[in-house]
């Protein structure tokens, strides 16, 4: 599977959100729920990006973390982020933790990556309030957070 | 459902299912090498929350002989329901021993099966064989 990060396949919808000073976004067909902070358990030895798992319906799952990346100071046990992101990708469910989500938008034309060179897999960057936002590829950017198999 | 003997103050939480638990001692008054069996929050590379005298504690044996410390208060929690892990994590679950997640009133916990670890130290075949 090639790794290319301006990948041209434009998602439907995106749903923004702030990470920091950071404005980001991800599919939003994607988006299972979006609920509040939770209580998280950080796992011995996990990458910071991965670093721990939480409840959801019943079922454990991997609390992903952009901080590091983007040079932001890690989630730390045991509370999230203010807001989560439960995230169906193709083999299975993350979360993906954040400091504010906003409102969805709808089918937009994204732009080729060249504004926001963040180290992260996109889609692309649309312009959301005369700012520059980055539409993350999470299913991406968690095939590279898998360890070794 | 499964019955646990969640570890008291450890960061991050941890149980034990209790099934592996075949004895629980006081470290005091055992022989010293039973002492010197590993804490199980040094295999994990973990800290407790609070001022933990690792010296002391409890001793667990566990099904098929091997021993572990664990700290002196624990508690026993009846019918809960083990979480498995999800694939993505299990390359970090699987090398410290975590087969699950619990959600507990205290928040989630993880469970934790110890053997694989004690059969990495060195002398673990022997103290498992005793």
């Amino acid at each position: 599977m090639p790794t290319d990060r301006h990948s041209k396949a434009a998602p439907r919808a995106v749903l923004p959100f702030d990470l920091g000073d950071h404005l980001l976004a991800i599919d939003a067909t994607a988006v299972l729920e979006v609920i509040g902070p939770r209580e998280w358990v950080a796992l011995p030895k996990a990458p910071a990006s991965i670093p721990g798992a939480l409840a959801w319906r019943g079922r454990a799952l991997a609390l992903i973390d952009l901080g590091p990346t983007l040079e932001l100071g890690p989630v730390t046990a045991p509370h999230t982020r203010a807001r989560n992101l439960v995230v169906g990708l193709s083999d299975d469910s993350v979360v993906l933790t954040v400091d504010r989500v906003r409102e969805a938008r709808a089918a937009i034309e994204l732009d080729p990556v060249h504004a926001l060179d963040l180290g992260l897999p996109a889609h692309g960057e649309f312009e959301l309030d005369d700012r520059p936002a980055l539409v993350v590829d999470l299913e991406q950017w968690v095939r590279r957070l898998r360890g070794p198999t | 459902m499964t019955q646990l003997l969640v570890l008291d103050r450890a960061s991050p939480r941890l149980a034990v299912d209790a099934e592996l638990v075949e004895r629980i001692e006081s470290v005091e008054g055992l022989w010293a090498t039973d002492s010197a069996a590993p804490h199980l929050l040094d295999l994990l590379g973990v800290g407790a929350g609070e001022d933990e005298d690792r010296s002391g504690g409890r001793l667990l044996t566990l099904r098929g002989g091997a021993r572990v410390r664990v700290p002196t208060k624990m508690d026993l929690v009846d019918d809960v329901e083990i979480l498995a892990m999800p694939a993505l994590l299990r390359p970090w679950t699987a090398p410290v021993g975590v087969m699950g997640l619990v959600e507990l009133g205290e928040g989630p916990t993880l469970v934790c099966d110890p053997r694989p670890l004690l059969a990495d130290e060195p002398g673990g075949e022997g103290r498992a064989a005793r």
